[in-house]
């Protein structure tokens, strides 16, 4: 019944994910073959023979239904600048991003948790303040400043462009060496930023829990402190800030984007920033519609992981 | 008298251990003492937080196979003396005096000597309905927890079945279990490393009365069975002297009376144990029968077939009810019986999915401004007066709320002050600019009551009008209803699962069990002589201070 | 009356000494003054043909020195006049983002967490999707499709990142309308609007409050990471345009830190303040924090 409704619910966000893609860049900019020509050299003639490529001579209604079904059947339409299929361009850089967003979330997350946990158990002591006040500082600062800084302060110690070296030998072992070595000033920045949300959030999580009577109940018993921690604050700090992480997924993005922004990283953030550049809207949509629909889907399998971790939620 | 040979009953199981430590439990291993040695025996223990003392000078012992009831008011200091047995008491609490737990210091006690006496010289049973248990462990793994760390053997299954549980409970979360049930599991829980002290605070409070009746019996026996200690903890008097052969009163973080429970409820020294004893009336007794007329008086109010369904479960299921005017009637009920849905449909904040309320021989409007009208003739007081007000909003704002609303003509000044004061709080200039964490709970309740007044209703209905109230302040509210039915001849419906509250002031008696109303007549008639099986029930559970 | 306003002035008092017995709070603050301050007065200090690029005299990329302390651009610019005049445009975008989103965030969250019925679950439904999807990638479509400038910059922020607020005011309203005194009210025959404006409103106000501050301090990082991806107003200074034009004339492989550090530096600071101010409020509303 739970899981039903879950279901349901992310298909309502998938839905309202392919409206919102369909207004943001069909209706808002009115004619987005003008906003694509803006400052460059096309004459009408080639305007309007896009125009009817894309179909934006038809009226509106019919325009949705063109692109609803051709979303359906994985037609996301034909990138302006690269000139072939939005779900083809796509599709090559899934990858890289995953590879990236991948091994710096699992970093972020085990770091942030368990600074978090630490930090609200002694509260107020020097490791709580210090820990905080960096996770803070840490916070308030935008990626890709820090992904600047840090390649003009290690030289030349870590490549900081791209994924590979062409001239590195073919084997797998050199190659997954190189993609490694690239991998990881990128990954370093992504996790500074990102891994103090989690921290944050995880001890105001266990500071809620701190006065929680079963942990009276656990000390009466003659636990020790770190057990008592372990086996009855942990689990029940938990789960919602588990819940919190995923909610901010969206974070995620948007340190993805400007990370590979900053490193030439061959992902889906850089993508975005090139389709930026030479206002590719199709691009544009289609990355907009696979970004969004991926944090829903991530979302709803975070909904069905709590609903095994929580009995509270499992018997609802 | 129902009730009275309950209590008789329970006294027997109890009184068969007097204090002399003879009991039968093979579990007494050779300790340090000899047998009349105190197992528990705080000398001048005094707890300050910060500047406040919340202890002061608290001396106590407690022999082998004793039950020591400890009673008194939220602040007096109970749980406080309760939680420094085991050093459980948080950082910022600063302890002197001793507590000797067989005769070691708790407080010179290292670190480990401290958890190995944890739980195995002596547990605690929480409030079970709280979070005591942790709500995302199983339960018989939080009750098998302490065995394993203590290096204790037994059995899981062994000691939910001395507390009355099917085996198969130790597989539920806490949150599968039912009031009671979770009781159980922090008894038997406690019994795990087979301590020779129980400490139990507050263990039935929260519990319907029957569910109440049945986990102190079970105490009861496990306590006389093996021979166990008891320190048992709580504001109700009844609860402790249907348990404990001892009692001992607090009153502001001292120990103001103790003696035997039979001869400090029967002639109570100290005027707060006499004024907390009055507050657990006996049904029947004539001294806790503060009203006597019950002539017949023309309907103000009357329900008929009331149905409210919510989905598909029935709140309340075809409830009829009158109120005279100026008649004090208690609805009677455990919770979820839907007293509070009925209530709340009388008020109009809930709609009947069929019936009618007829107020004053008219139907009760649907919406709009007649029932904004109406609203104005029934007033609602609330179970917890320090939520029912707002913390933002002083005496004035409170009282005044409800006269700004219908818009009310007249001098609003004059009008709150009136109200105050035929509410008890004189002079009213003194508490107009209050706000309510700055006055006590019974202040409070009178400041709610004081907002309903100052709309001149004629019907008040109220939800457990006393029952988070201080035994202490409970008669003066009550004395103000009844003062108030006699000069204003305000009528009252009384929602409460307090049969000592329906004794003390209500003319007529509705039980409601499960959506429907199973009897009701006089107070004389229903409380009794009962002819539903479920009001007879109800009465065997109430714990009783009188005893034979 | 005057007892209220007696009563309010005391609450302010006690509620400022325990917004300054926390010193970061209090440090937040001082560096907020400060940047105001810079905001208001750089503009007047430096005049408009510092910044002119066919007036200035100095070589670009010079490293910091006796001529400019700041080092120049890669127009020969002063970058220290660069960054005192970016200060403005990045609190304003800060500041009236954040105000739009929390505008809209309060609306939504007391709305649907006051009103029953399918409209209010409507509009919840509404705010969990724009919580899930990635704001920043609805930020960038939209002032993609907009023409370029300050307020789309703003609009952009405003109307993505107000379901925080939404979420927060919302939870709070739904524990305001869960007290007894609202039921009491209720009863006392109070309607929507008395409940509302007597009871849910002033509850939620600190709430707002705090979320103002942390909403600033996510707004000036959006806009920065916005006009990075060189979405910003070409014709507005910022400290993220300048970071953009840093990335974009090779700043890092020229090892030109001079001219990274400091509009970053200003972006943290600023953040970190309004940050920084926003939890010592909300440790002042809610004693639970307190240590």
């Amino acid at each position: 019944m739970r899981i039903a409704g879950k279901l349901l619910g992310a298909g309502v966000s998938l839905g309202m994910i392919v409206v919102l893609g369909f207004l943001l860049f069909r209706v808002i900019p009115g004619d987005p073959v003008v906003s694509w020509a803006r400052g460059r050299p096309v004459t009408p003639e080639m305007l309007a023979s896009m125009r009817s490529s894309y179909g934006l001579d038809k009226p509106l209604f019919v325009q949705f239904l063109s692109y609803a079904g051709g979303l359906l059947h994985g037609d996301m339409g034909q990138s302006f600048s690269y000139n072939r299929p939005v779900l083809d361009v796509i599709g090559e850089r899934v990858g890289p991003t995953l590879l990236l967003v991948g091994t710096s979330t699992v970093i972020a997350v085990i770091l942030g948790l368990w600074l978090g946990i630490r930090s609200a158990w002694r509260r107020a002591s020097t490791f709580d303040r210090v820990s905080t006040s960096v996770a803070l500082a840490l916070w308030s600062t935008p990626t890709f400043w820090l992904g600047m800084l840090l390649m003009i302060a290690t030289g030349d110690l870590f490549p900081s462009r791209g994924m590979r070296d062409t001239d590195t030998a073919p084997d797998f072992v050199s190659q997954s060496l190189d993609v490694a070595h690239h991998l990881v000033l990128p990954s370093v920045t992504f996790v500074a930023v990102v891994y103090a949300q989690y921290q944050l959030v995880m001890r105001s999580s266990m500071l809620e829990e701190m006065h929680a009577p079963y942990l009276t109940t656990a000390r009466a018993k003659g636990l020790r402190d770190d057990l008592v921690r372990r086996r009855h604050a942990v689990p029940n700090a938990l789960l919602p800030a588990v819940t919190l992480v995923f909610l901010h997924l969206g974070l995620v993005v948007a340190g993805a984007i400007t990370t590979e922004t900053v490193f030439t990283w061959p992902g889906l953030g850089l993508l975005f920033y090139d389709a930026l550049s030479g206002l590719d809207l199709p691009l544009l949509q289609g990355l907009l519609v696979v970004t969004a629909g991926a944090v829903v889907v991530m979302n709803l399998l975070a909904d069905l992981l709590y609903g095994v971790l929580d009995p509270r939620v499992r018997a609802a | 008298m129902t009730p009275d040979t309950a209590a008789v009953a329970a006294n027997s199981a109890c009184g068969s251990h007097p204090g002399s430590g003879s009991g039968s439990g093979s579990d007494s291993d050779a300790g340090s003492g000899s047998g009349s040695a105190a197992i528990l025996e705080l000398r001048g223990l005094t707890v300050h937080y910060g500047s406040r003392a919340a202890v002061r000078d608290v001396s106590l012992s407690l022999a082998e196979g004793q039950t020591l009831g400890l009673a008194g008011e939220s602040g007096s200091g109970k749980t406080t003396v309760g939680l420094s047995v085991l050093r459980l008491l948080p950082k910022s609490a600063s302890v002197s005096g001793e507590v000797l737990l067989d005769g070691q210091d708790v407080g010179a006690m290292s670190w480990g000597r401290l958890r190995a006496a944890r739980w195995a010289q002596a547990s605690v049973v929480f409030q079970g309905a709280m979070h005591a248990l942790n709500p995302v462990r199983r339960v018989g793994d939080q009750i098998a927890e302490p065995m394993a760390l203590h290096g204790v053997s037994g059995s899981v299954a062994e000691l939910l079945d001395q507390v009355e549980l099917p085996a198969a409970k130790a597989r539920s979360y806490p949150h599968e279990l039912s009031g009671g049930q979770k009781q159980r599991v922090m008894i038997a829980m406690a019994l795990a490393c087979s301590p020779r002290l129980i400490i139990a605070d507050e263990p039935t409070t929260a519990l319907d009365v029957i569910v109440q009746a049945q986990v102190l019996g079970l105490l009861r026996r496990l306590v006389a069975e093996r021979g166990l200690s008891l320190l048992m903890i709580s504001h109700d008097l009844s609860v402790l002297t249907t348990t404990c052969d001892d009692l001992a009163v607090m009153h502001q973080g001292e120990i103001v009376e103790r003696g035997r429970a039979a001869e400090v409820i029967a002639s109570p020294a100290h005027p707060h144990t006499a004024a907390l004893a009055a507050a657990f009336p006996t049904v029947g007794a004539p001294e806790f029968r503060y009203v006597e007329r019950c002539s017949t008086l023309p309907t103000l109010l009357s329900v008929e077939d009331l149905r409210v369904s919510f989905g598909s479960t029935m709140a309340v299921d075809g409830v009829s009810l009158e109120v005279g005017r100026g008649e004090i009637v208690a609805l009677v009920g455990e919770s979820g019986s839907g007293k509070t849905t009925l209530a709340r449909t009388i008020m109009g904040l809930q709609r009947p999915s069929s019936g009618r309320v007829i107020f004053d021989g008219v139907p009760i409007p649907s919406g709009g401004k007649a029932l904004k009208a109406y609203r104005r003739q029934v007033q609602l007081v609330l179970q917890d007066p320090s939520s029912a007000l707002n913390p933002r909003h002083s005496v004035y704002e409170a009282v005044a709320e409800g006269l700004r609303i219908h818009g009310i003509p007249g001098d609003e000044e004059s009008l709150v002050k009136d109200a105050v004061e035929r509410s008890e709080l004189r002079p009213a200039e003194v508490y107009l600019s209050s706000l309510p964490h700055e006055l006590s709970g019974g202040q409070q309740q009178r400041v709610v009551i004081a907002g309903a007044l100052a709309l001149q209703p004629r019907l008040l209905i109220a939800d457990e009008p006393v029952a988070s109230l201080d035994a202490s302040v409970r008669g003066e509210i009550l004395a103000l209803l009844l003062r108030l039915r006699r000069e204003l001849e305000l009528a009252a419906l009384i929602i409460t699962h307090d049969l000592g509250l329906a004794w003390n002031i209500a003319d007529r008696v509705a039980v409601m069990y499960q959506g429907r109303i199973v009897e009701q007549g006089t107070v004389e008639q229903v409380l009794l002589d009962p002819r539903h099986e479920y009001t007879r029930r109800l009465l065997a559970a109430v714990p009783s201070t009188t005893r034979a | 009356m005057s007892v209220v306003w007696e009563r309010r002035r005391t609450a302010l008092r006690s509620g400022w000494r325990e917004f300054t017995a926390q010193r970061s709070g209090v440090a937040g603050l001082v560096v907020l003054g400060v940047a105001v301050a810079v905001a208001v007065l750089g503009p007047l200090l430096t005049g408009a043909s510092a910044l002119d690029v066919t007036r200035v005299e100095a070589a670009a990329w010079e490293p910091p020195g006796p001529g400019h302390w700041l080092g120049t651009d890669h127009t020969g610019r002063s970058v220290a006049l660069l960054v005192l005049n970016g200060t403005g445009a990045s609190m304003l975008v800060g500041l009236t983002a954040a105000a739009l989103s929390v505008a809209i965030g309060t609306l939504v969250g007391i709305a649907s967490g006051h009103f029953r019925g399918w409209p209010a679950s409507a509009l919840m439904r509404v705010t969990d999707f724009f919580l899930v999807v990635p704001q920043l990638v609805l930020a960038i479509a939209l002032s993609a499709v907009l023409p370029r400038g300050l307020g789309t910059i703003v609009l952009a922020i405003g109307l993505t990142s107000w379901p925080a607020t939404a979420r927060v005011v919302r939870a709070q309203t739904l524990a305001v309308e869960a007290r007894p005194y609202v039921e009491r009210a209720h009863a006392l025959g109070g309607g929507h609007l008395h409940v509302i404006a007597h009871h849910v409103v002033p509850a939620v106000l600190p709430l707002v409050l705090v979320n103002t501050t942390l909403a600033v301090a996510s707004s000036i990082v959006s806009e920065s990471t916005l006009a990075f991806l060189g979405l910003g107003d070409p014709t507005h200074l910022s400290w993220g345009t300048l970071l953009h034009q840093a990335q974009l004339f090779g700043a890092v492989s020229k090892e030109a830190w001079w001219f990274l550090l400091p509009p970053g530096l200003g972006i943290m600071g600023l953040v970190l303040a309004f940050t920084l101010v926003g939890r010592a409020l909300e440790t002042v509303i809610n004693p639970r924090l307190r240590s």
